[in-house]
């Protein structure tokens, strides 16, 4: 068998369930890997050995008499440091809660554990979720940003220190670092994973989402995370259909939308090349792809995501912002104290937008599989001081469509470029279905291609 | 018949780009300081503008500030 650390999730676990893999045996690659990277690419902030490998006898053992926890049995996954792990320390990136120990795991990390996964520790993100970086660098460049806010765990797994990790989205902090760091995003349709336990940045924009190295291990982690949950009020009961079956009887996307005006405006040269020729490449493997027009509330999405990321963001931290305001980093301090000057009225116009975006991207989807653009405007821009730009996830955080992130090719610079495919509202079955497909027609498992360099 | 001309109703005006970006650097000079107050006028700047376009978006009467995405099944 291959080192166990190149193997997808889906491998991991099958191999686990076959008994061809032990979860020590698992484990143990996993933090060799780690060990080799972590020094340059900085992606954990904290990383339990012992209780890691104490877990992974416990599953061993188990396996040994046939007893299986669920479908993620024994697998590691890396947890962005926003999720609540009871008695593992969870920082959210900041200074205010460095020795922050919860008492309780976030509903995302309960629902992992459940399903047999094993929390491999805590990756490095942003303050709170925002825009003040972490030390995490981009694995194709170490000079480059792996994006933000979910750093460490899209470098992490795109140096297979771990099969799959926990996220989470308010702009674009998902699919922005899946993309950077040539790996899948899957942010699902607002409420389908509870937010319970999880620091937030803005309530009603928040997404927990997964990174993963296929579509089909992202459409594995979403099988357990999806579903209601009664301390989370935006949490949907819509039914969760398994995601692992319908993919495997995944049918060709009849149609895919191609998104132009804005987002060929705002792409460097090579990233709308890069577009051109994947959407090239599905219409040669049979897909119809066609231009698509943006509805008219488009304008003002962006502004509206801002407005609502401020006020949100604002009412989170006013008392500990007041308490203690030189503990915050500038880009959140700017946040916070921006969103507390905006007007009641201006911020439930902003929410009317998101209402009316949706509506009209809802009917504008009915006629298409996903649509289709760049997932960024650009591939990692160089430095740390900044994650990048949100812009092209945006429209989908305030919306609350489902999206996913596929790698696309590398650019001149040798640096991962990615399509965003968006779907309809609770339809991840179909998006990811579409997804695999179009990640079958491109053939660029940038990851493969990472193992070789 | 001067009298009347305080019954005449004015049209209410609407704020202008520069009247915002005011409002915005006043209500954050009172909270934060005027020092503090000048370091974010990048930021009210693009709040300002932010505020305007979401304004000029022609919404219906019937447009309802959607928080969250409502399910279609009952809780």
């Amino acid at each position: 068998m291959s080192e166990p650390y190149t193997l997808t999730l889906a491998e991991m676990a099958s191999a686990i369930r076959k008994k061809e893999l032990s979860p020590v045996e698992l484990a143990e690659s996993l933090l060799a890997r780690i060990d080799s990277f972590e020094s340059m690419i900085k992606a954990w902030v904290t990383l339990p050995r012992a209780p890691l490998l104490a877990e992974a006898r416990r599953c061993e053992q188990e396996a040994f008499r046939g007893k299986f926890r669920g479908p993620l049995h024994g697998v590691p996954i890396g947890v962005k440091d926003i999720f609540y792990t009871a008695g593992m320390r969870t920082t959210g990136g900041s200074k205010i809660f460095k020795n922050f120990f919860p008492d309780f795991d976030s509903t995302a990390v309960a629902r992992l554990k459940k399903a047999g996964a094993l929390i491999l520790g805590k990756t490095a993100t942003t303050e709170f979720a925002m825009a003040d970086p972490a030390p995490t660098c981009n694995p194709w460049n170490a000079a480059h940003t792996p994006g933000g806010s979910s750093s460490g765990s899209a470098a992490a797994v795109a140096t297979s220190m771990c099969p799959g990790a926990l996220g989470s989205q308010t702009g674009g902090s998902v699919l922005r670092p899946a993309a950077f760091c040539g790996i899948v995003g899957l942010k699902p349709t607002a409420g389908r994973i509870s937010r319970y336990g999880v620091f937030p940045l803005a309530y009603t924009l928040d997404h927990v989402g997964v990174l993963t190295r296929t579509v089909e291990d992202a459409a594995l982690l979403l099988n357990p995370l999806a579903g209601f949950d009664f301390h989370d009020p935006a949490s949907s009961r819509e039914p969760v259909p398994d995601y692992g079956r319908l993919l495997r009887s995944a049918r060709r996307p009849l149609r895919i939308g191609l998104v132009r005006a804005f987002y060929q405006k705002n792409s460097t040269k090579e990233v709308w090349k890069n577009i051109e020729e994947a959407a090239g490449k599905f219409s040669r493997a049979g897909a119809r792809v066609e231009e698509m027009e943006m509805p008219p509330s488009f304008a003002a999405v962006h502004d509206a995501h801002q407005i609502i990321q401020s006020v949100e963001a604002a009412s989170f931290h006013e008392r500990l912002f007041e308490k203690d305001p030189d503990l915050y980093r500038p880009k959140l301090r700017e946040l916070i104290e921006t969103g507390l000057l905006i007007p009641g009225v201006d911020y439930l116009r902003a929410q009317k937008i998101k209402g009316r975006f949706r509506r009209e991207m809802d009917v504008v989807l009915r006629n298409y599989d996903c649509l289709l653009s760049p997932a960024t405007s650009s591939s990692a821009p160089k430095g740390l001081a900044s994650t990048g730009n949100p812009w092209f996830q945006v429209p989908w955080s305030l919306s609350g469509h489902p999206t996913v992130g596929l790698p696309s090719g590398l650019d001149s610079r040798g640096l991962p470029l990615a399509v965003q495919l968006i779907g309809g509202v609770w339809g991840e079955e179909r998006l990811l279905a579409a997804a695999r497909w179009c990640e079958e027609v491109l053939r660029i498992p940038l990851y493969r291609i990472f193992f070789n360099r | 018949m001067e009298n009347t001309r305080c019954f005449e109703r004015e049209p209410v005006k609407k704020e202008t780009e520069a009247q915002i970006r005011q409002r915005l650097k006043e209500s954050a000079g009172r909270r934060y300081g005027d020092s503090r107050a000048k370091k974010m006028l990048p930021a009210l700047r693009a709040t300002t503008k932010a505020i305007l376009k979401t304004r000029a978006q022609d919404l219906a009467l019937e447009d309802e500030p959607a928080f969250f995405i409502r399910s279609t099944r009952t809780r």
